[in-house]
C-alpha cells in the first residue's frame, strides 16, 4: 500500500472522521472514570462506541430525511 | 494479567499476518482466555447467590482449574475444533494466535500461565507486575495501572498508533474486509460504515479504558505508581 504522508491526511476530511470518535471518547473516559464499572465489559465499550459513532448520526440522518 | 494489551495486540498481528488471520479471529482468541474464566476470578452474584473460585488465582492460572485456557495447546485444540467445523485456515489460526498471545502476554505477572500444558504444570512468569485478581476487580485495575503493567499497555498502544494505516479506512477496505467473510456475514445486517466502526472499537475500547483506568487511579483516587519489577509495592503479587 502506498504510504502517504501524515500532513496530507491532516485535513478536513480526516478531522471530520476522527471527531466523533474523540467525542465517544471523552464520554467514554468520563463517564468511565466515575462508573468505573463501565470499563469492564468490551461489549459494552464496543456497542457505545457503535452507537455513538454510528447509531446516533445515522438515527439522525434518517429522522431528518 | 494483562488490560487494553488485549484489545491492542491483534492490530499489529493482523498487520503482519494479515494474508493468514481473521482479525476478528485474532481479536476474539485474544480475549478468549479471560471470557470464560475472569468471571469466576473476580466472583459474580446471580440471585443472590454469590459465585467465586476458592482459589481465584490458581483457577485462573493452575491446574486443576481453567488455567489451561492460558497454553500454547489450548490455541492448537481450538484451532483443529474450529477447522474441522469450519474449514476455514483464517479463522482457525487466527484464534491460535490470538490465544497464543494472550498466554505470553500474560507470562509477565507473579502468577504466569501454564505455556506448556499438559507436557508440564510449571508456570512460567517474569514478574514484571503484581497478579492482584485475588484482590478484586478494582484494586486488580489500582495494582495494574500503577505498575509495569500500564506500560506493558502503553506499548500496544504506542505500537498501534505507530501503525496507524491500520485503522484508515483504506487500510480495511484493502487488507480486513476482502480477507475474511466474517464481514461478509457482517454486511448483511451493518453497512460499511458502521463495519469500519466495529473494527476500530477493540481499539476505542482499549484506549479509552487505559486512559480512564490511570485517571481514575491516580486523579480520583491516590493509589501509589511503583514502576519497579514486581510492583506495585502496596499489594502483595499471588505467585
Amino acid at each position: 500500500m502506498e504510504r502517504a504522508p501524515i500532513g496530507r491526511l491532516i485535513d478536513r476530511k480526516f478531522l471530520a472522521g476522527l471527531a466523533p470518535y474523540l467525542v465517544a471518547g471523552g464520554v467514554y473516559i468520563t463517564v468511565g472514570v466515575f462508573v468505573p464499572e463501565a470499563l469492564l465489559s468490551w461489549v459494552e465499550g464496543i456497542g457505545f462506541v457503535l452507537l455513538a459513532v454510528w447509531g446516533i448520526p445515522a438515527l439522525v440522518r434518517f429522522l431528518r430525511g | 494479567m494483562s488490560w487494553a494489551t488485549h484489545d491492542l495486540e491483534p492490530y499489529i498481528i493482523q498487520r503482519h499476518l494479515g494474508r493468514w488471520v481473521s482479525f476478528s479471529a485474532v481479536l476474539i482468541g485474544s480475549w478468549g482466555p479471560d471470557v470464560f474464566t475472569k468471571w469466576f476470578v473476580y466472583g459474580i452474584s446471580i440471585g443472590g447467590l454469590e459465585l467465586q473460585a476458592g482459589d481465584p488465582s490458581d483457577f485462573h492460572r493452575s491446574w486443576p482449574g481453567a488455567g489451561f485456557t492460558h497454553s500454547l495447546a489450548f490455541g492448537v485444540a481450538v484451532a483443529a475444533v474450529v477447522f474441522l467445523l469450519t474449514r476455514s485456515r483464517m479463522w482457525s489460526l487466527g484464534l491460535m494466535v490470538g490465544i497464543w498471545a494472550h498466554a505470553l502476554s500474560d507470562v509477565l505477572d507473579t502468577k504466569g500461565t501454564m505455556l506448556l500444558f499438559p507436557f508440564s504444570t510449571m508456570r512460567i512468569h517474569f514478574d514484571a507486575w503484581a497478579y492482584a485478581g485475588e484482590a478484586g476487580r478494582f484494586l486488580d485495575a489500582a495494582a495494574y495501572f500503577s505498575s509495569l503493567g500500564f506500560a506493558w499497555d502503553g506499548f500496544w498502544l504506542a505500537m498501534v498508533l505507530l501503525n496507524w494505516r491500520v485503522l484508515t479506512l483504506d487500510y480495511f477496505r484493502a487488507e480486513v474486509l476482502p480477507r475474511d467473510p466474517f464481514w461478509k456475514l457482517v454486511g448483511k445486517v451493518f453497512p460499511e460504515s458502521a463495519q469500519l466502526v466495529l473494527y476500530r472499537g477493540a481499539f476505542f475500547y482499549g484506549t479509552t479504558r487505559w486512559i480512564a483506568w490511570l485517571i481514575w487511579a491516580h486523579v480520583l483516587h491516590s493509589y501509589a505508581f511503583d514502576l519497579s519489577w514486581g510492583g506495585p509495592f502496596w499489594i502483595t503479587g499471588a505467585t
